[in-house]
């Protein structure tokens, strides 16, 4: 081993510049692996923590406006796969009855909603993910705002409404298993039962929140199905568990997805490059490994030598992609951390990297391996005069006709003889060019006006939503007649939103969300089939057709829209 | 100590050896001569299964190569055979004294200490000492063969293969390394060498004229000046 140790140093020592090539490469694929590794390790582990503190439900049913209590109770009652429930009243206040630091909240896009602190479930949680509570005079602020604008323990928060005005003192960042994510349209703050009786008696509007904590195995679509049929109070959005999830895998997640899917690619380029260098080298080195065999070298011995030098460049890359994966991912994690707090498995953070760097080592040196050991099945003679190289790479003729483009006819030749090193480079230049143009790709997608359309709305310039109001038609009508009288206004259209229920191709029923209005003011493009022109026809988003298993003409709805 | 019985080897359908057997004993000087393409170099690394046979068996001290693995085989030429090629081949990272040492640094028979004194011998009785720490592309192709040489014998082998060990080296470097492979074969080393030149096979106790893939002629040569003009002779018939 000494002796093969001693070969590998001179090798490097000689070939400094190849050697530190390869090194970059592996280093940025197993750091970026790794990185990429921990920040999803993390992000797992935060929201396990999360989730585990606080409990989120399976189910929220958001209402605006009076219900039947015991309606309610009843559904509960009636259902033996809800595990608990609870109603959560939380007080709806307006952005810029909301100052901080003298500025109201008006710029954020958020429902601000003051609520007291669960008793079942679905718990509000401070930064060390115990269960909040707060004094009297005191507030609990979202992670997020504290995030957006620098709020933190000790600052005030200022509620006003004509003459009334009401400071609070944020005694703690609140983590919202429900609603932590940027995605999610409402922030709750956390204050004393108290305040809120006070506040309530002066401003905001009450919505309910009907959560359900269902048994393991029990469907939230079922449930969601059940709380429409009963008519349960529904006026306001009904948000899944798994929509949860989604919404904070997507907030959180997108980051590690993107370094992750990065760092496939570099190391799908690593291991091209890799093998391309190794092939090189090898074929370079032929007549040296014929003379090792020839002077009686053991053929595992030269199988170690080329081995170890790999396994050695493999390794100190792993290891130092490992190190520095740490403060990279922990930089990435940063925003995870504060809005899920360190999460319960710490494992997670270290284990998946270290198996991430593990993988990409075993493949790196599985591949080398390969390589050198179809090398090593030649005879001496053939490694000797290069034989081996002439047979695998074949030959190509001239024209009979004399060479008309000699340039091209020998390139070609050439190119057909070393097809092997060819493709290589190919995919090399197309992995490459695939990791400058995406990053391009999704900002110019993402930056185009037409983008919205994707989603299945109209390229407008501006779209206001209306929801769950008690008097919806007469504040409809104000905001068109203000509309109408806007000069700068070019044309403007009305949709209405509601549900239907549907029936997928396994027979189950379940409730889509729909819109409907004059499309041609802004049209969208259609995958197939044209815009619904009548009130027996509708459009379907690719999603949703797959999942109901319709295509164009099927027969669908059951209910007419209802509002 | 070789018995090479009725040996052939195709490539692909093109016929390169054809039956050929022959014997060599301990102690021989065996030269092989032919044309260029007639197969003398393809005999030589048959015989020491450097390369592959498409048929018949060589015997090596009794013992069929030919059916043996890989290892066995590495093992034999570590120990018992040594490989003097045209081009050095020596180990481009390595230095003159650490391509010498290298094969019996690989046996382990030896503590390193006795293979570095006998490469020192090696090496002064081939008149390249004091280029130990050189770099193999800063020696001479001479110096260089005589270094490979020293590789050959660094374990003591039975046997010595060489296949055109002076193609590339003048006359007077030409000259040095016969008198070195006479010395070697005098104190009893066997020695099977390849080579088109009528004075380095001049120096060969027995000589094999290979055409077409066949052994067209062998004859043994008795010692004395005579000897070159004997062979020129011989050589006019074919």
């Amino acid at each position: 081993m000494k002796l093969l140790l001693n070969l590998v140093r001179k090798d490097f020592k000689r070939n400094r510049v190849i050697t530190a090539v390869l090194a970059v490469f592996l280093i940025l694929s197993a750091f970026l692996m790794a990185g990429g590794l921990r920040v999803a390790g993390t992000m797992m582990s935060a929201v396990d923590g999360l989730n585990e503190s606080a409990v989120p439900p399976d189910y929220i049913q958001m209402h605006k406006g009076t219900y039947d209590a015991a309606g309610v109770a009843d559904f509960v009652k009636s259902h033996d796969d809800i595990k608990d429930s609870q109603t959560v009243k939380m007080l709806d206040i307006r952005n810029a009855d909301i100052i901080y630091r003298g500025e109201t909240l008006e710029k954020s896009l958020m429902d601000n909603g003051f609520v007291v602190q669960n008793a079942g479930f679905d718990y509000l949680l401070d930064l060390d993910n115990e269960i909040a509570v707060v004094p009297a005079g005191e507030i609990g602020v979202p992670v997020f705002y504290a995030q957006a604008l620098g709020i933190k323990a000790g600052d005030v928060i200022t509620l006003r409404e004509g003459d009334y005005s009401k400071e609070l003192t944020v005694a703690t960042i609140i983590r919202d298993a429900s609603m932590n994510s940027a995605l999610a349209s409402s922030k709750r703050f956390l204050i004393s039962p108290s305040d809120l009786n006070e506040i309530s008696r002066y401003m905001g509007e009450w919505e309910y929140s009907f959560e359900f904590l269902l048994k393991d195995g029990a469907l939230t679509s079922a449930l969601e199905k059940d709380s429409r049929d009963a008519g349960m109070p529904s006026n306001g959005v009904g948000i899944t568990g798994s929509v949860l999830t989604l919404m904070n895998t997507l907030s959180y997640g997108l980051v590690a997805f993107i370094i992750i899917a990065i760092s496939l690619l570099l190391i799908i380029i690593s291991v091209l490059c890799l093998s391309y260098i190794i092939r090189a080298t090898l074929s370079e080195e032929h007549a040296a490994i014929g003379a090792m065999k020839a002077i009686g070298f053991p053929l595992k011995a030269i199988g170690q030598l080329y081995q170890i030098k790999y396994l050695i460049l493999v390794l100190t890359a792993a290891v130092i992609g490992y190190l520095l994966a740490i403060p990279f991912g922990d930089f990435f994690c940063a925003s995870i951390i504060m809005y899920c707090g360190d999460g319960s498995s710490e494992w997670m953070k270290w284990g998946l990297p270290l198996i991430g760097v593990m993988l990409l080592s075993l493949l790196v040196v599985l591949g080398c391996h390969r390589i050198i050991r179809r090398s090593l099945r030649s005879t001496v003679v053939e490694l000797l005069r290069g034989e081996e190289k002439i047979t695998k790479e074949g030959h190509y003729s001239l024209p009979v006709s004399g060479l008309k483009h000699r340039n091209l006819t020998i390139a070609l030749g050439e190119l057909k003889c070393k097809w092997k090193e060819n493709v290589v480079l190919f995919l090399v230049f197309v992995f490459s060019s695939f990791l400058i143009l995406l990053p391009m790709n999704m900002k110019s997608t993402v930056e185009n006006p037409s983008f919205m359309t994707y989603m299945g709305v109209g390229q407008s310039d501006i779209r206001i939503d209306i929801q769950y109001t008690d008097n919806l038609i007469a504040q409809k009508n104000d905001i068109v007649s203000y509309l109408e009288k806007d000069p700068e206004i070019a044309k403007l259209a009305i949709y209405k939103n509601g549900y239907v229920q549907s029936q997928n191709g396994l027979g189950e029923n379940s409730y889509i969300r729909v819109e409907s209005g004059d499309e041609s003011v802004f049209p969208l493009e259609y995958l197939e089939g044209s815009a619904p022109v009548d009130s027996s026809e509708m459009a379907l988003s690719d999603l949703n057709a797959a999942e109901l298993g319709k295509v164009v003409r099927n027969y669908h709805i059951r209910d007419q829209i209802t509002e | 100590m070789i018995t090479v019985e009725q040996i052939s080897k195709s490539f692909k359908d093109t016929p390169i050896l054809n039956n050929v057997s022959f014997e060599i004993n301990k102690g021989d000087f065996v030269g092989v001569m032919g044309p260029s393409g007639s197969g003398k170099s393809t005999l030589l690394y048959s015989i020491s299964q450097m390369d592959s046979i498409s048929g018949g068996r060589v015997l090596f001290e009794g013992r069929n190569l030919s059916e043996m693995k890989e290892k066995e085989l590495s093992d034999i030429r570590l120990r018992k055979m040594g490989f003097v090629f045209q081009n050095a081949q020596m180990l481009k990272n390595l230095s003159v004294l650490d391509n010498i040492i290298l094969p019996g640094l690989v046996a382990k028979k030896e503590p390193a200490v006795v293979i570095r004194r006998r490469a020192s011998n090696l090496m002064k009785k081939m008149g390249i000492e004091g280029l130990e720490a050189r770099d193999v592309r800063e020696v001479s192709g001479g110096q260089l063969q005589r270094a490979s040489i020293c590789r050959a014998m660094i374990n003591h082998p039975a046997i010595l293969f060489m296949d055109e060990p002076t193609g590339a080296l003048n006359s007077a470097a030409t000259d040095q390394i016969l008198a070195i492979l006479e010395d070697l074969n005098r104190e009893g080393m066997t020695i099977m060498i390849v080579t088109h030149e009528p004075r380095v096979a001049a120096r060969a106790k027995k000589v094999l004229y290979i055409q077409d893939g066949q052994i067209a002629a062998c004859r043994e040569f008795k010692t004395g000046a005579e000897k070159e003009r004997e062979l020129d002779e011989w050589l006019r018939g074919f």
